[in-house]
């Protein structure tokens, strides 16, 4: 799945009693795209609001383009509008504060308008982004060095789970 | 022509007088259509004496029939539908949130509105440059919660902002005919939970939400000729309604319910795409 057909979208509001979000999604499936809802948030008492993010992905980038401006009324944000954030390491074997630790599921990573598959698998690592060849690798804590690029924060990270070699993956957002 | 203005403790007199309902009304002094922003402005020029007697028709039934109060918003030459109070700003407590009109002919009458709340002790909000909100003519108050319109003048991200400056629910609901570009032409809320509504201004998902909301027994559903005569836009104060002549059918129905009926000729209003609802707004 090109990775550019991808994206994620939130709402909020009162969008379950409004049935906003349920026309919503009725929206992305008219229009042929598949969907995953990825994080539900929903208000406890009458006058808290819920909030979704959904993950959007088609074939076709231009009906994705479509949709979007379609939803747009409805107070869909586009989340994916951001790209990774990065910052350098203080000094050999320390990452940053907010560094993103890295679960098992292949990840990419979004930098410089293109998404960036993660090479190597693993648990309890670090992303590590180079920009020079714009490829980014997964790194023991203790191995990193003083300015490696690590990816902090949640933004621009996209999670692909590994469903089996006969299905096909399906993005989560993070 | 009625006469007085409002005097700087409106606000502070309004809490202490509970007697009676308070309605903000503003005199068609520069009435007029003199651009279209809506399908119904296109009906020719209209008769200002014929206007101005209409409006003080309705002044008095709100006054000397419903037994409310009304306080003036003074009006400014050069904006013509001032006169048109409803969505000045929508007013829970003693917050009034002010509109952000979608079109820029209507843009310059939000100081006027907000210098108006302001002086009357009201804590008023505003909403950020990016987001329209076309005030109690998009958010009318049912029980407990607000339905409010958006995508025709109002955007549903405001919606948001009723919630967190009043704590009321917000039901929002998908305006779909630009006949019906405000949810006060659609819907209006009736005293003793009466529900007054054009269903077919709303997609099968605003329909649900109001059958999921609105006891059947509490539901008036209006007919597409009574809708185009305005009938949703109805003054309600306790049991009496005040809308536009000619919906014989309807005050029928809501007579046998236990309410007075007014029927006045407020034609030149409709030539704006107001009626007696939109030359009003309940501020206390």
């Amino acid at each position: 799945m090109p990775s550019s057909n991808f994206t994620i979208i939130e709402l909020s509001g009162h969008i379950i009693d409004s049935l906003t979000l349920a026309k919503v999604i009725d929206k992305i499936q008219a229009a042929g795209c598949e969907y995953q809802i990825n994080d539900l948030q929903i208000g406890q008492k009458k006058n808290d609001i819920s909030t979704a993010q959904i993950s959007v992905w088609t074939e076709d980038q231009p009906l994705l383009t479509t949709l979007l401006e379609e939803l747009k009324p409805y107070g869909v944000k586009t989340l994916m509008d951001h790209a990774v954030d990065l910052e350098p390491c203080p000094k050999d074997g320390v990452v940053p504060e907010n560094a993103y630790i890295r679960l098992n599921p292949p990840t990419e990573i979004l930098y410089q308008d293109q998404w960036l598959p993660v090479e190597r698998q693993g648990i309890d690592l670090v992303i590590v982004l180079d920009p020079k060849t714009k490829s980014a690798h997964l790194q023991k804590t203790k191995e990193v060095k003083q300015g490696n690029l690590v990816v902090v924060g949640d933004n621009g990270i996209k999670i692909l789970p590994t469903l089996g070699e006969n299905v096909h993956a399906q993005p989560v957002a993070r | 022509m009625p006469n007085p203005l409002p005097d700087s403790c409106v606000m502070k007199s309004l809490l202490q007088d509970k007697s009676k309902p308070h309605i903000l009304m503003s005199p068609p002094d520069y009435f007029t259509v003199a651009y279209a922003i809506n399908p119904w402005m296109t009906q020719g020029a209209v008769d200002v004496d014929l206007a101005k007697k209409q409006w003080e028709n309705l002044y008095h039934a709100i006054t000397q029939k419903a037994g409310a109060q009304v306080h003036l918003m003074p009006p400014v030459d050069g904006l013509p539908d001032l006169v048109f109070t409803a969505n000045a700003a929508f007013v829970y407590k003693d917050t009034a949130i002010i509109a952000h009109y979608k079109y820029p002919e209507r843009q310059p009458e939000e100081p006027f509105c907000e210098k108006w709340f302001n002086e009357n002790g009201y804590r008023t909000v505003t909403m950020p440059e990016d987001l329209f909100f076309e005030g109690a003519g998009d958010a009318l108050i049912w029980k407990d919660r607000v339905f409010a319109g958006y995508k025709t003048r109002t955007d549903i991200l405001s919606h948001h902002i009723i919630t967190k400056e009043t704590g009321l629910p917000v039901l929002s609901m998908e305006l779909i005919d630009s006949r019906f570009y405000h949810i006060d032409v659609c819907i209006c809320p009736l005293y003793n939970d009466y529900f007054l509504y054009y269903p077919e201004a709303f997609d099968e998902y605003g329909k649900r939400v109001i059958e999921a909301n609105i006891p059947v027994e509490k539901r008036i559903p209006v007919t597409a000729e009574e809708a185009s005569r305005f009938a949703c836009n109805t003054v309600n104060i306790n049991n009496t309604v005040i809308f536009n002549q000619g919906s014989h059918r309807l005050a029928g129905v809501l007579e046998e319910k236990g309410f007075q009926v007014i029927q006045l000729d407020l034609s030149e209003y409709l030539k704006s795409g107001g009626s007696a609802k939109c030359l009003t707004l309940r501020i206390a």
